[in-house]
């Protein structure tokens, strides 16, 4: 009994606790009210990689996400970026070609994050604003380059990238997982990773300590945008086609996934690990209550309240820890 | 202090248990209506949390709290200043923008109906500056005074509340020395009416001359509760350390001067203008000057965080380049800054990175951070300098202020700097830490390094330095070898405009 308590209390001094209990509180619930409402079963492999594969574009973008997060900054644009991105894709694919498509696609994304990057590192203007402002310029892009109408983008590439598999994992599963695991090797691992939580947690002592913060901070925003430009790939593979007035609201999907994480809004701490557990969080929310035939806009509502929940917990816990 | 009286305050057995520390054990204080009680301690001994327990910012996990004989649980400052419980902490309260009414009743504005009685505020506050012998209009915007004077409007705001126990954490740590002295004459206006002070200061001199009374604890037990009178400075400082303190400063042996390290000609910039220096390798050469003359500002355009107007910094024959630290750091440089955590440390992040953030680009194979060798690195610094913390992992912001300095003193010599910058390095630090940080720059003068020690004490720069250069309002008047003949009249003299 003792030692159960004490797996308790080092569960419960985790950062990820509350996340990991959220989720079993949630799928307990969907799969005992989905037989009675539904007559189907939740947890099955399916359902599950089903999860995976529709939300892996959130998930690749949030690694980026929690890097900006991380140094104390937003990225509100993701979700426009990522549609201008599919846009962009979509025409380059018929004119160069799947593989240069992609190729140009991904550095177009770091360019649209450098756009980001430098308003926000070496301009130093304020993240929410300048990132909202770069938010309808991304729509308004993809809106003039497409005329509004929907690129069709059709290649075998593509099909391979958006419905193939190794094993029972998809490929788009598997895109996701590697950006996980690069980024967590470069969060914990590298100089450059370590230096991003120094610059969230103190910025002028970081500069003190002779990190280049502003060029670091672009970085982030840089390699938020490749991830914008991944997922928009993954998205046009799977769906073979670009609609310029898609993807609306991803961001708020990507924030609360890093956040719920336990990323902090106010800089310094955050992980990988978190992010995946909330990328996973969202996912099974999302997908139960499809499952459970709730209402979109219901649904709306309740992610709506748990980010201002997960952001209240997390000012709550910062406040509690200051001695 | 007659026993028969009944204590305004009395804490019994109080004990406090954070996450793996017990902060307080068994403590117990007394508070006569009346007294200055200093509380003596070294930084890390448990004088913040038995203050925050006194004011209901924490509640005690063990003991009695009574007020007036009576015993009471306070839960939040508020009901603490209900109770007459007021603190006056290290980092001001005030409104900037208010002026100084506004900011003596704040939280209790005089009311007419749902409006400000506006009459009534400035008449009662031009009272309470009249009583405190404060000569500033009660219109005048808060953030127009001077840090002194917004503190002695803290005061004023507790009197307004009818605190009965005035809690001081450090009054005097940003005061001038004519402020100090405006203090001392209110806290003894304020001692004449009743109110029972608190007082806490790592000045000694300044405990002896205020306090009726002082308690010492260590490592979060009573040591000793002493009337003043009965006592004396060495007596206090054993006390609070544990053992008898032999000596201040250490001998300054083993130095020699070597070449030059540090050349620095016609520096100009906004605070500051034409100084012009040198630094020897061994020598430990001391800034003396003013708060605001501009000292801090100078080292600052030597490290390259702002950027000079004119003139140059030579490191080892090498320029350095304006307004980069990266590559004064590159070539050398090191620089504690004065302000420790606005500018020094990562108070939510861990020892290990705080301690070796400035070298890390140096510990990794592209990019990737060898970590062995960067725990290894941090825990020889770390346990040189005797840092008191359970492990590298714990987090910056739970040491206390002495630990703290070492770690940013860490971060700085990990990278093995061939001049390391000491902008004010013991303030806000316990007597016993001062030691070991005096024992720390001399030890580094010794290897070899080239150190400069900014400081507004003036026993410090004898102690430490082998010579001084002054600063008054922003120009160098004087660069005087410390010697026996040298007094410290005529350093005050230099660094107040005199000439040499």
């Amino acid at each position: 009994m003792n030692k159960l308590k004490g797996y308790v209390k080092r569960f419960m001094a985790l950062d990820a606790s509350a996340v990991i209990l959220a989720m079993i509180v949630l799928i307990v619930i969907i799969s005992v009210l989905a037989p009675m409402i539904t007559g189907g079963t939740f947890l099955t492999s399916t359902n599950i990689m089903n999860i995976f594969r529709k939300q892996t574009y959130i998930g690749i973008i949030a690694c980026g996400m929690t890097l900006v997060m991380i140094t104390g900054n937003i990225d509100l644009s993701v979700g426009n970026m990522m549609t201008l991105l599919t846009v962009i894709c979509a025409l380059l694919t018929k004119s160069v070609g799947p593989v240069g498509a992609i190729l140009l696609t991904l550095l177009i994304g770091a360019l649209c994050g450098a756009f980001n990057g430098v308003l926000v590192g070496p301009l130093r203007l304020n993240a929410f604003i300048s990132t909202l402002g770069t938010t309808s310029i991304f729509y308004a892009l993809a809106l003039i380059i497409s005329s509004g109408f929907t690129q069709r983008a059709e290649s075998k590439l593509f099909d391979v990238i958006g419905s193939g598999s190794l094993w029972i994992f998809p490929v788009p599963v598997i895109i996701m997982a590697v950006v996980v695991a690069v980024f967590w090797f470069v969060l914990k691992r590298t100089v450059f990773g370590q230096q991003l939580y120094a610059i969230g947690a103190n910025q002028t002592a970081a500069k003190f300590s002779g990190i280049r913060d502003r060029l670091q901070i672009l970085i982030a925003y840089i390699l938020t945008g490749i991830c914008s430009a991944l997922a928009a790939i993954v998205m046009i593979a799977r769906s073979t086609s670009a609609n310029p007035q898609a993807a609306g609201g991803t961001e708020m999907d990507v924030i609360l996934a890093v956040v719920v994480g336990g990323t902090s809004i106010a800089g310094g701490k955050g992980t990988m690990f978190g992010t995946v557990l909330g990328f996973l969080f969202i996912g099974f929310m999302t997908t139960g209550f499809t499952f459970l035939g709730m209402n979109e806009y219901i649904q709306s509502i309740v992610t709506g309240i748990i980010l201002v929940a997960a952001l209240s917990l997390d000012v709550i816990k910062a406040r509690r820890n200051r001695l | 202090m007659t026993e028969e009286r009944v204590p305004l305050i009395e804490l019994r057995n109080i004990t406090k248990v954070f996450p793996g520390v017990k902060a307080l054990s068994d403590v117990c204080f007394t508070l006569y209506p009346g007294e200055v009680h200093s509380l003596c301690g070294e930084n890390g001994a448990g004088k913040s949390t038995l203050i925050k327990v006194m004011t209901g910012a924490h509640q005690a996990d063990g003991g009695e709290y009574f007020i007036d004989g009576q015993p009471v649980h306070i839960h939040s400052t508020q009901e603490g200043i209900a109770l007459g419980v007021s603190c006056v902490y290290q980092e001001l309260s005030i409104a900037p923008q208010l002026d100084v009414a506004q900011n003596l009743f704040i939280g209790n504005l005089p009311m007419k109906g749902v409006l400000i009685d506006h009459k009534k505020l400035y008449r009662d506050a031009q009272e309470i500056l009249d009583l405190l012998n404060l000569n500033v209009s009660p219109r005048t915007p808060a953030g127009e005074l001077s840090v002194g004077q917004q503190q002695m409007i803290e005061i004023g705001r507790a009197v307004t509340r009818n605190a009965r126990c005035i809690i001081m954490d450090e009054p005097t740590s940003s005061l001038s020395e004519a402020e100090t002295e405006t203090l001392f004459k209110i806290i003894d206006i304020l001692q004449q009416r009743g109110i029972a002070i608190v007082y806490i200061s790592h000045h000694l001199d300044e405990v002896m001359q205020l306090s009726d009374r002082i308690t010492v604890i260590r490592d979060g037990q009573n040591i000793i509760t002493m009337n003043t009178a009965d006592t004396t400075q060495e007596i206090l400082i054993a006390n609070m350390i544990g053992r008898p303190l032999d000596k201040q400063y250490p001998e300054k042996t083993g130095r020699s001067r070597g070449e030059v390290i540090l050349d620095v000609q016609g520096l100009c910039g906004e605070k500051f203008r034409d100084v012009t220096f040198q630094v020897h390798a061994g020598e430990v050469l001391g800034f003396f000057g003013l708060v605001g003359a501009g000292r801090s500002e100078i080292m600052r355009a030597i490290f390259g965080a702002d950027k000079p107007s004119a003139g140059t910094v030579t490191l080892n024959g090498e320029a350095i380049r304006a307004g980069s630290p990266p590559d004064a750091i590159r070539k050398g440089i090191g620089f504690c800054t004065e302000d420790r955590k606005k500018e020094g440390l990562m108070l939510r992040l861990s020892i290990l990175l705080n301690s070796t953030i400035v070298k890390l680009p140096q510990l990794a194979n592209g990019g990737v951070i060898d970590r062995k060798r960067q725990a290894e690195d941090a825990d020889r610094y770390i346990t040189a300098m005797r840092t008191k913390t359970p492990s590298i992992h714990q987090l910056a912001g739970n040491l206390s202020g002495g630990n703290q300095q070492k770690v940013v003193l860490a971060k700085w010599l990990t990278m093995e700097p061939k001049l390391l910058i000491l902008d004010e390095p013991t303030r806000g630090i316990d007597v016993g830490s001062k030691a070991e940080i005096y024992d720390i720059i001399n030890e580094l003068a010794g290897s070899g390094m080239a150190v400069i020690v900014v400081s507004s004490e003036i026993e410090e720069i004898f102690g430490v330095c082998d010579s001084v250069v002054t600063i008054f309002e922003g120009n160098q008047t004087a660069q005087l070898p410390i010697t026996p003949e040298l007094t410290r009249e005529k350093v005050l003299a230099c660094s107040l405009g005199g000439k040499p």
